[in-house]
């Protein structure tokens, strides 16, 4: 491999990690050298007759160690704790302007790269690694060969007329940072857990429910054909509270809170667990009094996390993977397309939210207001180093996500090709903040927004108004808050879905709280969206068709003693 | 109900301590508490009534190594408990289990995931999960059993017109299965020098070593009154390696050692010398030529000969399906009728913990339905005698002989334990050899087939398929008439239909052997032993077995890359 001399320097954000750039792959790395002797060989030598040769190949290894721990009602359900070092192949055949990305042959197969998830863990296994390495990338090779060949036979099978570089050039880069594995003392947070799960033994209303906790931490190296080399720190912990309570009629009321973080110093405070599963208590105690409304038309008000939902569902999904993947159709499925291009993606430079909204992606950042951003990196899955992205300014998309895949747009990647560790890079959001830009009138601070809620209602003659204080999703039945014009009051409300929503929404946000809120979305590369709560000027809402379940026949057999 | 009962102790403490014991299992009490609250109160909760419930909890600790060339690649202890619910409402004549006709006998089972449940002794949060479960099992059992009635009332009558469920006496047994803590450091270098052995081959195209040591406990209480608490350890070490022809086939040697116990498992030594005796299996079969379908004697070594006979004839003598309706019912009325060789006897018996002094995997006391173990008798001196059977009634069977078993998440059904074949004359295996070779001289044959070593099979046992079954062999050696020498071959599968494959049965050796394996089916997978004598089979069909399109690695492996 060429020795490239790009260097970088990067401040130091992070206690962990201290950095140490420089040219070449670090020495006396088992880990590197193994792939390192195993890309140059394949890359040399890998050929099956006279088929074609790879024209690229990348490596990545993330290795590591897991706890999981999930609790209920007071009590550990499951704990486990492993040693983890896999590694994933994307190997090319054909030319960077038609390759075999981009398409799956079979539906059902999916979209996947070649992995291998049990490499040896220990320090000094180069022959094992080696011989891992070999195993996965002759799959990896055979592999692309047959779905090069598909697709070209899918495409001569159509009439396309746009076909874009499945590879754009990149300059090499190579970032060597120190990756600390941490661990969590298995033993306190087995016990957190088992606590946070017990605040349930206070809530009646609340039937089910269950605490889980997912921490990794260790390193990702990569290193590819074209000369990119990296070794990262690579981590992600999550804290999940699940809960649900029956409505008088039987619906099911779904609570929840998540929390997030990356470096073990970040993990949230026992104290901080207990209160979210007070309030997730508390929340669904409330729900015995709920009804369900026949139909509402009028303004809604997302509240914190809704909000992040919000703009999850119609802004931030909408501008990433901008490129479709393709499959041939079966016998099962006449569809064509395996995984859609994010819907705004053709709407660049047009107007998609409203004129006092502005957009940007910061994988740089690494807190807000001290809660830590998960989507922080400083080179991307594909070698590229991150890039800060505006994507909105004035209501006016100007980017969107992009990996080396080339699209009618843009011919080049902007740092963001992101993947989960069994999916090729795609174009991927990080830490994507949303903010209210030049019109100070459309802001208010989060404690009025209520207020202006009502002030519309009135305006509007309505009885009362909508308040979305946490959502699982948009398109399924959720439940909120009925706010009395009247008296201001909040009373419950449940089973209902949003009807004929569209991206329209999004341009019809009237007004944002001057607060930003973290949220973490549920994606399968971490990331955060910060962002104001909104108040929608206009949305519809009908009851929804799903049927109440049977309520439990026998009482919880603790609330029963 | 609990407190009145007596626990018998399988152990040299004293039934005492047991008892006491069982007062304060956290999880015996959540499970016994919550049943008799939910019998009571959902006995009369619809129109249909319950008539039975059953928990199952199953605990299972286990550890697991593996090791590749030399280096350790997978090093994880996990624990789970996982509870399974039997619930039947109406009557045992007709009840919510009844198969629906058309549709997989199955899926009428009142739960159909796994049930987490808690791993901490918390009775409260124990209670609290078998309760969210029991309901939704309970909602579910009544709605397949008004399915259940509109099908009986608009299709034919049932062959077997025989009840859902059978009584079984309530049981009580309480026994703790622990096992000690495992040198792990040395664990570790035992199984790393066992797989750095591969290193020097270059026609290995995969390899590995792995190590797993489970303890199982299981937790049954039924509304009969049963109360069994009952374990299991499981030790395995067990070694693969992997190539491939030229032409597609895939060919694989290895090798399990399973035990009960740290002390069964082998030296260094002998774990060493069988790698290398599977490693010069490999390089043998690599080179070896291909058999052409063949038709005639062959010999079946003590382990294959235990598949064979699992697959041929034990999945066909589980119970429950003489009368499933979508069932081949291949032996359902031959009973008393002669179905192989006099010499033959066969039985499944899972009180047999070992056999000479090797402990075998499908031991247990008590089957998943509560049901204290018992040899079945299934064919004696070539004569079919009878089945394997869960609470599942069958004409003239109306009891469970303790073969109800499954894993978990999945509905009970009969299957085999420890599937035992006699025979009553035997001869040396170098008398058997002999007889297959003048067999073949007889029968016209330059030679004939011996069945070293087999890795499982499968068999179609349904009706809407051919009765025919396809035995998997992993090593096979042709015996020549003249005095040419064994030589290996590949690419052959052993196929026939039940009835005339074991009626060719002809001769056995007294070189009796072990198979211990796990075996999968519509229950799960449940671990299970084969004993046998090698066997003389004077007809026995082989054909090309199917084979990949996959082509070896384009590159030679890394370090022999030269």
């Amino acid at each position: 491999m060429k020795n490239y001399a790009v260097k970088t320097l990067i401040a130091s954000f992070a206690l962990s990690f201290a950095l140490s750039a420089r040219a070449a792959i670090p020495e006396g790395d088992a880990v590197f050298k193994a792939m390192k002797d195993e890309m140059s060989r394949s890359m040399a030598k890998l050929q099956m007759g006279d088929l074609q040769k790879p024209y690229a190949l990348s490596y990545e290894v993330l290795e590591g160690q897991s706890l999981d721990v999930s609790a209920s009602f007071g009590a550990v359900e499951s704990i486990y704790a492993s040693p983890y070092r896999r590694l994933k192949t994307d190997l090319r055949v054909g030319t960077p302007a038609f390759d075999n990305s981009n398409y799956t042959p079979d539906r059902w197969a999916g979209y996947q790269t070649e992995n291998d998830w049990s490499l040896s863990l220990g320090g000094d296994s180069y022959d094992s690694l080696r011989y891992s390495i070999w195993a996965a990338t002759d799959k990896a090779y055979k592999k692309a060969l047959e779905t090069h060949s598909k697709k070209k036979a899918y495409k001569e099978s159509k009439n396309i007329t746009e076909i874009f570089d499945d590879m754009t050039p990149q300059a090499p880069y190579e970032l060597f940072l120190d990756a600390k594995t941490e661990t969590l003392d298995a033993g306190l947070w087995r016990e957190n857990i088992r606590k946070v799960s017990a605040i349930f033994l206070k809530y009646p209303a609340v039937k089910y429910s269950k605490v889980s906790l997912s921490f990794k931490s260790g390193s990702a190296r990569f290193l590819d054909s074209n000369g990119s080399a990296f070794k990262k720190p690579d981590c992600l912990g999550t804290i999940t509270i699940e809960a649900k309570a029956y409505a008088p009629d039987g619906f099911i009321i779904s609570g929840g809170g998540d929390a997030a973080f990356c470096l073990a110093k970040d993990a949230p405070a026992l104290e901080t667990l207990i209160e979210k599963a007070e309030t997730i208590g508390r929340r669904l105690s409330e729900m015995d009094k709920s009804s369900q409304i026949k139909a509402y038309i009028g303004p809604v008000l997302f509240d914190k996390d809704a909000a992040g939902k919000f703009f999850d569902h119609f802004l931030v999904w909408n501008i990433s993977n901008p490129r479709e993947v393709w499959t041939t159709p079966n016998s099962w499925s006449s569809e064509a397309v395996y995984r859609r291009a994010g819907a705004l993606v053709e709407r660049l430079d047009m107007r998609v939210l409203s004129p006092f909204l502005a957009v940007t992606d910061n994988p740089f950042e690494r807190y807000y207001e001290g809660k830590p951003l998960i989507g922080s990196y400083e080179v991307d899955d594909e070698g590229v180093p991150a890039q800060k992205l505006t994507l909105v300014e004035k209501g006016k998309l100007l980017n969107y996500y992009m990996s080396r895949a080339a699209t009618r747009d843009f011919k080049k990647s902007n740092g963001h090709g992101r993947a989960d560790f069994n999916e090729y890079a795609a174009g991927s959001p990080s830490n994507v903040f949303i903010r209210a830009e030049g019109n100070p009138a459309k802001v208010v601070p989060e404690a009025d927004l209520k207020t202006k809620l009502l002030e519309i209602c009135r305006e509007q003659e309505l009885e009362y108004c909508l308040l979305v204080k946490g959502l699982d999703s948009l398109s399924q039945p959720f439940s909120a808050y009925r706010v009395y014009v009247k008296d201001g009051r909040e009373e419950p409300v449940h089973g209902m879905e949003f009807t004929g929503t569209s991206l329209r929404a999004l341009r019809d946000i009237a007004l944002v709280s001057k607060e930003l809120h973290v949220y973490y979305p549920d994606w399968s590369t971490p990331g955060t969206i910060i962002a104001p709560s909104i108040l929608v000027a206009e949305m519809e809402v009908k009851k929804t068709e799903s049927k109440p379940e049977k309520k439990p026949y026998l009482r919880h057999p603790y609330f029963a003693k | 109900m609990l407190k009145t009962l007596f626990f018998f102790a399988y152990s040299i403490l004293g039934p005492a301590v047991f008892a006491a014991d069982i007062q304060t299992d956290a999880v015996m009490n959540a499970m016994t508490k919550e049943l008799d609250r939910s019998f009571k109160e959902f006995k009369n909760a619809e129109k249909v009534p319950l008539y039975f419930l059953g928990y199952e909890i199953i605990e299972a600790k286990t550890y697991y190594l593996g090791s590749k060339m030399g280096s350790i690649d997978s090093d994880s202890d996990y624990t789970s408990r996982k509870l399974d619910i039997d619930m039947r409402v109406n009557t045992p004549e007709m009840d919510n289990t009844h198969q629906v006709k058309g549709e997989s006998a199955w899926t009428n089972y009142s739960q159909s995931q796994n049930l987490p449940v808690a791993v901490d002794e918390n009775e409260d949060a124990l209670r609290a999960r078998i309760w969210e479960y029991t309901d939704k099992a309970y909602k579910k059992a009544q709605a397949n059993f008004t399915k259940v009635q509109m099908n009986k009332a608009v299709t034919a009558q049932e062959e077997d017109s025989s009840p859902d469920f059978a009584a079984a006496n309530p049981e009580q047994f309480y026994e703790t299965v622990t096992l000690p803590e495992m040198d792990k450091k040395a664990w570790r270098e035992r199984l790393n020098k066992f797989s750095a052995r591969f290193k020097d081959y270059s026609f290995i195209y995969d390899s590995g070593v792995s190590f797993s040591a489970k303890t199982e406990n299981r937790y049954i209480v039924n509304s009969e009154g049963t109360r069994v608490k009952t374990g299991n350890n499981y030790i395995t070490l067990a070694f693969s390696l992997m190539s491939r022809t030229t032409d597609g086939m895939e060919l694989q040697r290895g090798e399990r050692y399973n035990g009960a116990d740290y002390a069964e498992m082998p030296s260094d030594e002998k774990v060493l010398a069988d790698i290398d005796k599977a490693i010069a299996e490999l390089q043998a079969l690599k080179s070896a030529p291909i058999v052409e379908p063949y038709h005639g004697p062959a010999i079946l070594k003590g382990r294959a000969a235990g598949v064979y006979f699992h697959e041929i004839i034990g999945h066909r003598l589980e119970g429950h399906r003489q009368k499933l309706e979508e069932e081949g019912q291949t032996f359902s009325k031959k009973i008393g009728q002669k179905v192989t060789s006099d010499i033959i006897t066969l039985y499944d018996d899972p009180n047999i913990k070992d056999y000479k002094g090797r402990s075998l995997r499908g031991y247990y006391k008590y089957d998943d339905e509560g049901v204290k173990a018992k040899r079945a008798t299934l064919i004696e001196n070539g004569v079919l005698k009878g089945f394997l059977m869960n609470r599942s009634p069958i004409r003239n069977f109306p009891e469970s002989n303790g073969h109800g078993r499954r894993s978990s998440g999945r509905a009970t059904v009969s299957r085999m334990g420890n599937t035992m074949v006699e025979a009553s004359k035997t001869v040396s295996y170098a008398e058997l050899r002999q007889m297959l070779i003048d067999e073949c001289k007889k029968q016209g044959k330059p030679f004939g087939l011996v069945f070293d070593d087999i890795s499982g099979g499968f068999t179609n046992t349904s009706s809407g398929g051919p009765q025919a079954f396809k035995v998997l062999p992993l090593l096979v050696y042709r015996v020549y008439t003249d005095d040419r020498p064994d030589e290996a071959v590949r690419g052959v599968d052993i196929v026939g239909t039940p009835l005339t494959s074991l009626s060719k049965v002809t001769a056995a050796a007294d070189d009796t052997d072990i198979f211990n394996g796990t075996c999968g089916a519509e229950s799960g997978w449940v671990p299970v032993s084969c004993v046998s004598p090698s066997l003389l089979i004077m007809e026995m069909e082989v054909e090309k077995s199917q084979k990949s399109q996959e082509k070896p690695p384009v590159l030679e492996p890394p370090l022999h890359d030269k």
